[in-house]
């Protein structure tokens, strides 16, 4: 369906890496000297992961954490978090499904102190520990015994929840690097699925903003290319003519013509700037910018879920009410959304974005997803939802309950529970 | 420094995976090394320069990974493209309603013009369940052109190629001259009757 995660991954951690690095310019290209466990056999992932962890030149002078993202054949990503430290000419890696940042970067962290450590035993003892671990509940603190005496301490974020700040290290790298009227203009270009390359001298900058831009279009996810950290030998790639989201650093987006690469939106997220040939964030709702700079501006933002909240709020303005276009089709006794109906509930000035919204692939999942949910019985409480009826009750509008009534509706035939991704009829 | 094409034209492929999209491309595409990246990131493209008319086209042909899991594919996904190559597999069924919902999608939504739909693995009589003249009645009610291809064994993989190169260059040029007449003042009278909106995109 919509999410790019994978449902229930099997472990904490599929595999550790340790990488060395490019010797020199047409020298041997970066290779894996070790890895955890042994059986851990991927072939296209293995591949990939060197020239990933190096994926360009740079200057290494403070301990640099990133990640990448690999995509599978079913569009699935698997993170590879990376830790560069100065002077040393192998970086760490660790292969997850769980878009985990703050844990996995301090338990590379703790990784490194071992390896650097009196007892060669305990990296290894470390890793099958953690490896053995059964997937930890997400917001659970985590201890990981591997040794007598020893342990990793750490806790999983909660990625069902609103990123907060300070805690949620892209979002915060985001938020200090690219202002307001910044942030509103990417997250504007996203909802236009424009073609957005992010660029940084750092490779930490360039993942965290890539990262954050699409967190902050949740309860949507970005359904498209999507590479935090374009490595060199992929540059042609920004040739693409579909929607993409890519994180390239400066020195290698200077070696590509722009002329080939055609109307991109670009942030240059150590310069602070964007460039766009589009008119997005002007073409927006104004309330809705008004409303989204206004909150994010206010101090008290600042920390906690404030940023991630404001964009939030926007997005229920945007897409809330969806619920007041939802329909039972008594013949099959299904949930539809109804396309025509959502758009022309609207008010006036918000009409023409609906019907933009319609075309949006990231909209086109979200609403799959809801559906798929509605029709198997299970309603969703997440934060999306609570604001949505927050908006509501403060309209007084009645589509609460007529979307119980559907909900009543679903569950009394068993028969419905089945999953009904692909439905012939949209609609009406 | 001459380039060496005259024209560079970005196509898509789309349809389920397990259609053959990547064999396609492979017999297809210059014989260069390039790698394959749909794996790995999602997305992959293959290059292939021919001669049509005394004229050297490059076609970059594009392919992204996972797209059965959209019910239709948004106009946003084409907005950048010059024509799309719709696949679906003769040997199996589901491939094909796929494919006839993603272009209903594209004929009401997008102003994609050049479409042509390719039943591919059409090598193995006892297995075909898509008949022709089913895939040809919809063709004809889309407009477009159908062919029916096995990228195994080379047949009308190359004539199907062709034929949408030829499309694109024709729409290139009936835009250049259509561009020509409006910038021509003596033909501003014209503007009106060829000027064209589009839907989307």
């Amino acid at each position: 369906m919509g999410s790019r995660l994978r449902e229930n991954p099997r472990r904490l951690l599929e595999c550790w890496c340790e990488v060395v690095g490019p010797q020199g310019e047409g020298g041997r290209p970066p290779w894996i000297s070790q890895k955890f466990p042994s059986t851990y056999t991927d072939e296209e992932v293995l591949k990939s992961v060197p020239q990933f962890t190096f994926p360009c030149p740079f200057e290494n002078t403070t301990i640099q954490h990133f990640s990448f993202v690999l995509t599978s054949l079913d569009s699935k990503w698997t993170y590879g978090f990376c830790r560069h430290a100065p002077g040393s000419h192998t970086a760490l890696v660790l292969l997850s499904h769980l878009p985990w940042h703050e844990i996995f970067y301090k338990l590379l962290n703790h990784l490194a102190d071992l390896r650097g450590g009196d007892d060669p035993g305990d990296l290894t003892a470390c890793l099958q520990s953690v490896y053995k671990a059964p997937v930890p509940t997400p917001g659970s603190e985590v201890t990981i015994p591997y040794a007598s005496n020893k342990f990793f301490v750490g806790t999983c974020p909660d990625h069902y929840k609103l990123p907060t700040i300070p805690e949620n290290r892209n979002l915060l790298e985001y938020y200090n690097a690219v202002d307001v009227e910044n942030m509103v203009a990417i997250f504007a270009s996203m909802l236009f699925e424009r073609r957005i390359i992010i660029t940084s001298r750092r490779v930490s900058r360039l993942s965290a903003c890539v990262q954050a831009a699409n967190l902050v279009l949740w309860p949507m996810q970005w359904q498209h290319i999507f590479i935090p950290v374009l490595p060199q030998h992929l540059v042609d790639y920004l040739l693409a003519p579909m929607p993409f989201l890519i994180g390239v650093a400066s020195g290698l987006l200077t070696k590509v013509q722009m002329e080939d690469i055609g109307e991109a939106v670009i942030l240059d997220a150590d310069a602070n700037t964007v460039s766009s040939p589009f008119q997005d964030t002007a073409s927006l709702p104004q309330e809705v910018t008004a409303t989204l700079r206004r909150n994010l501006r206010s101090a008290h933002n600042t920390i906690g879920d404030g940023v991630a909240r404001a964009f939030l709020r926007a997005l229920v303005q945007l897409i809330g009410n969806y619920k007041e276009a939802l329909q039972f089709r008594e013949d099959d006794k299904k949930i539809t959304f109804c396309r025509e109906r959502f758009v022309a509930l609207r008010p006036l000035a918000m009409q023409s974005f609906a019907e933009k919204l319609l075309q949006l692939q990231i909209f086109q999942q979200f609403i799959e997803e809801r559906l798929q949910r509605l029709n198997t019985g299970k309603q969703t409480s997440d934060d999306f939802e609570l604001e949505v009826n927050l908006l509501g009750e403060r309209s007084g509008s009645k589509v609460k309950q007529q979307y119980r009534q559907f909900v009543t509706s679903v569950r009394k035939d068993g028969r419905h529970y089945q999953d009904h991704e692909k439905q012939d009829k949209p609609c009406c | 420094m001459s380039r060496e094409y005259d024209h560079l034209f970005k196509l898509l492929i789309i349809g389920d995976s397990g259609v053959g999209k990547s064999s396609l491309l492979l017999r297809f595409a210059d014989n260069t090394f390039t790698g394959n990246y749909i794996t790995t990131i999602g997305v992959d493209f293959k290059i292939r320069t021919l001669e049509v008319d005394g004229e050297r086209v490059k076609l970059q042909i594009w392919d992204t990974a996972g797209q059965e899991r959209f019910r239709t594919i948004t106009s946003t996904y084409y907005r950048g493209t010059h024509g799309v190559i719709v696949v679906y597999d003769v040997t199996n069924g589901e491939s094909f309603a796929n494919v006839k919902r993603w272009l209903h999608e594209i004929e009401q939504n997008c102003e994609v013009v050049n479409r042509i739909l390719v039943g591919n693995k059409n090598d193995c009589p006892d297995r075909k369940v898509v008949l022709y003249e089913d895939a040809k009645r919809f063709a004809d009610q889309m407009t477009i052109s159908l062919f029916e291809t096995s990228a195994k064994d080379n047949i009308n993989v190359e004539e199907m190629f062709t034929v949408m190169t030829k499309m694109v260059l024709q729409t290139k040029k009936e835009q250049k001259d259509r561009q020509m007449e409006t910038n021509d003042p003596l033909r501003l009278h014209n503007n009106k009757t060829h000027k064209r909106k589009p839907k989307c995109c």
